[in-house]
């Protein structure tokens, strides 16, 4: 039944994000880019992070993808839809392709129950399962609170002094 | 409990979407288009880091109490959505200011700054 699922979710994220790469209208790629958007809120859903489901949904499907149809609307001229890709594709997918050869090859053999002390096969298994069982809902909501104005403070700071500079530069930017 | 999907799918379908996004931002010429390209890249680390999370270090960091669980591997993961929504914020303005200069949004034509 997982599995189903998780073909499901993936089969919709990778399908989308080839409609974003393939089509040749910039707005019909910003609509891949969306469902591609979805189906990764639901796989976040199926690994137990709910509070990033509900986050990936709001900024990426909210907030994200409504700033890129803008910016398609604001600039649209009369664009060439002809030729929507340049002359580089032989060399982007040798390199496309053999990142992704890379990356599946590791996450593939490597043994990752070695890489972290109480790994996949010991502590972990079973606290996974005390997770699972405790939903990861609510309670993680109220915890990643906690943690963002505890531990990971600093961060927190760091990163809204950049979201004020962006919104700043942006408007700065933006308008001349 | 095992759980019933193995931790390498994910990783190829985060591979997968890095390597889409990847080839998008690398051969479109619309600049709009390249920076689906890297957000589609961002998704792909983001599923990186909450499968990791929840397969190898569901532990770390602190998380509610008597749970057996951290949150770190979210924490992360919504440091990098913040930072990627500011950084499309930045792009999208930058593509528009660069458009009313010079009336197209292909990246061929943006020769300014080279010498």
């Amino acid at each position: 039944m997982e599995q189903l699922a998780f073909g499901v979710l993936a089969l919709l994220t990778l399908g989308a994000g080839f409609g974003v790469i393939t089509s040749r209208t910039v707005f019909v790629s910003a609509l891949w880019l969306v469902l591609s958007f979805v189906g990764v809120a639901g796989i976040y859903v199926l690994l137990g992070a709910h509070f990033l489901a509900v986050t990936q949904v709001l900024v990426y499907v909210g907030a994200i993808s409504v700033l890129v149809l803008f910016a398609i609307m604001l600039t649209r001229d009369l664009m060439a839809e002809e030729h929507p890709q340049n002359k580089q594709w032989v060399l982007a997918t040798i390199v496309a392709g053999s990142v992704f050869g890379t990356l599946a090859t590791i996450g593939y053999t490597t043994d990752w129950a070695l890489t972290w002390p109480r790994g996949a096969a010991g502590v972990a298994s079973t606290s996974t399962e005390t997770a699972a069982s405790s939903g990861l809902g609510s309670s993680a909501v109220e915890a990643i609170g906690r943690s963002l104005m505890s531990e990971h403070l600093l961060a927190f700071e760091v990163v809204s002094v950049v979201l004020l500079v962006a919104l700043i530069g942006a408007i700065v930017i933006a308008r001349d | 409990m095992t759980p019933s999907i193995p931790l390498w799918w994910y990783l190829i379908l985060a591979a997968g979407l890095f390597s889409l996004g990847l080839y998008g931002a690398l051969t479109r010429r619309n600049a709009v288009n390249v920076l689906m390209g890297i957000e589609l890249m961002l998704n792909g680390v983001n599923v990186n880091t909450v499968a990791l999370w929840r397969y190898i270090t569901p532990t770390a960091g602190s998380g509610p109490a008597g749970a057996g669980f951290g949150v770190d591997g979210q924490v992360f993961v919504i440091i990098v959505i913040a930072l990627a929504a500011a950084e499309a914020a930045v792009g999208l303005a930058l593509i528009i200011s660069i458009f009313r200069a010079r009336r197209t949004v292909e990246l061929d034509d943006f020769s300014l700054m080279r010498g």
